[in-house]
């Protein structure tokens, strides 16, 4: 499998390094074996068609930059080199979708599959991406898209194919729910909370798509779409952020037997997000970064995975997935 | 009530209750504890969706003969927490209340009230207590088209809706 990849920041990075380490596994586990063929991020781009070796790529990982870089864009690289997937790993851009979204849809006009994380082109192109590819009839995955290193969408799209998904309630960012964990355990303002997860580097310096819900609202987006097939957009979301919770409201929660939890709610009859009572032995009720998402099913009544949401090493579990999965879509059809 | 000891009586007196739609809960037949005229007292448990029905099996138990002693009531309430702050008073709260019971078969059963220490707000956990679901449903429709127009900050239970 030849790959390409572009954006090369934390979740890039990431993807690399537990590429190289884990390429042995692949090959014993799935006879997979794979070269990166290139890697592209805002400032150039590094190619070798036989692919790059994993010294240079490791060393490219420790410095954080592409060494030896060309001066070329991803759009270039993604249609003049000979390549089976593409990773679509540039930063998330929800009004346009791009670059990420010129790139998935470049990448599968010539004929190369495409994995990503990338929630803009999902949100703002969904339906026309999954057209597009099947037109192509190239692959396309997103796990890493929706609850880091969580399998929530080949849980439900495959793990739990026999059943009809009535409803899915998700906490699917871990910034939020750690903040509102920190605030419940020092009974503590949300301002104070906010700057503490700053200064750790879970919450980002402008957090405002975390907390105002929109992250997880693009979430929901992408799980209506890809598990309830409902053409869902984003701004039909009713989204409400956190930054209106005080420890006071919580305690009173917590006195009734509740947590308060940032919930992503998507279902035939309701798309939205905001900040929920949760009773505390609720299986959703995580703590700190964790994202949990319970499924409501026809036959299983009710399905709840947690894990780790973010995370370079934690998404590409996500991103590897995927691309085991994309191999063995492609070696079946031979 | 209190039934005559001799057999088929208890089949007899439960009998209205299951053809008028009661579900019966539990019967205790007290053998032991028989009254100074030789009743036995039984107590039965059972269950009605209105009102109207449970005073066709009375009057039915009566008329058959049947002496009853104690009819103990007890209307079952559904109760739904949730969850208000912002920049809300006492008046306010007190509005909400009034409305809610107003409303048909609702009312709110608990308040509990924290000040907020930083903004000078208010979080107030309010349970509201209704016949049905439905009725619930429309208490916490009014309460949120409240919290809407006034910008509080409303939160209800995961386990509900969607």
């Amino acid at each position: 499998m030849k790959l390409i990849l572009v954006g090369f920041g934390n979740v890039g990075r990431g993807l690399v390094r537990a590429l190289v380490q884990k390429r042995n596994f692949f090959l014993k586990e799935h006879g997979m074996s794979c070269e990166i063929v290139a890697v592209v991020d805002g400032h150039g781009a590094v190619v070798d068609e036989n692919g790059l070796s994993f010294r240079r790529l490791l060393r490219m990982v420790e410095e954080g930059n592409l060494i030896g870089s060309e001066r070329k864009l991803g759009v270039e690289i993604i249609r003049e080199v000979d390549a089976d997937v593409v990773f679509e790993l540039t930063p998330t851009n929800i009004k346009t979708g791009e670059p990420g979204l010129t790139h998935i849809k470049t990448a599968m006009r010539t004929g190369k599959s495409v994995i990503t994380s990338n929630k803009g082109p999902l949100v703002v192109a969904f339906r026309e991406l999954e057209e597009l590819a099947k037109k192509r009839g190239v692959e396309f995955r997103y796990s890493a898209s929706v609850g880091g290193a969580v399998p929530v969408i080949g849980l439900a799209k495959r793990i739990l194919m026999g059943n009809e998904v009535l409803a899915i309630r998700g906490v699917l960012n871990g910034t939020t729910n750690y903040i509102l964990t920190r605030m419940a355990q020092e009974d503590a303002p949300f301002d104070i909370v906010l700057k503490e997860a700053q200064e750790l580097g879970i919450a980002e310096k402008d957090p405002s798509l975390d907390i105002q819900g929109i992250d997880t609202a693009c979430k929901i987006t992408i799980l209506a779409n890809s598990v309830l097939g409902i053409d869902a957009k984003l701004g039909e979301v009713k989204t409400k952020g956190i930054s209106g919770v005080t420890p006071e409201a919580i305690r009173l929660a917590r006195e009734a037997g509740f947590t308060v939890k940032l919930v992503g709610i998507a279902s035939k009859r309701t798309l939205e997000v905001g900040p929920k009572l949760v009773p505390i032995h609720h299986p959703l009720a995580v703590s700190g970064t964790l994202n949990a998402v319970t499924f409501e099913v026809d036959l299983a009544r009710e399905i709840t995975i947690s894990g780790f949401g973010a995370g370079p090493r934690e998404t590409s579990s996500s991103l590897l997935g995927d691309l085991v999965d994309v191999y063995q879509a492609i070696s079946q059809r031979g | 009530m209190e039934l005559e000891d001799i057999p088929g009586q208890l089949v007899r007196a439960l009998e209205p209750i299951s053809r008028f739609g009661g579900n019966i809960k539990s019967v205790v037949h007290r053998r032991e504890r028989k009254t100074q005229l030789g009743m036995v007292p039984v107590t039965v448990v059972l269950e009605v969706g209105e009102k109207e029905r449970f005073n066709r099996i009375l009057s039915e138990l009566k008329s058959m003969g049947v002496r009853i002693t104690h009819v103990g009531e007890r209307e079952e309430m559904k109760k739904r927490v949730v969850l208000i702050s912002g920049p809300l008073t006492i008046e306010e709260l007190d509005e909400i209340t009034k409305r809610v019971g107003e409303l048909k078969g609702t009312k709110i059963s608990d308040v509990s009230l924290a000040m907020e220490s930083v903004g000078g707000g208010m979080a107030a956990r309010l349970t509201i207590s209704g016949r049905s679901d439905r009725s619930l449903d429309s208490a916490f429709s009014l309460i949120e088209s409240i919290a809407e127009k006034k910008r509080f900050l409303l939160m209800k239970s995961v386990e509900e809706g969607g």
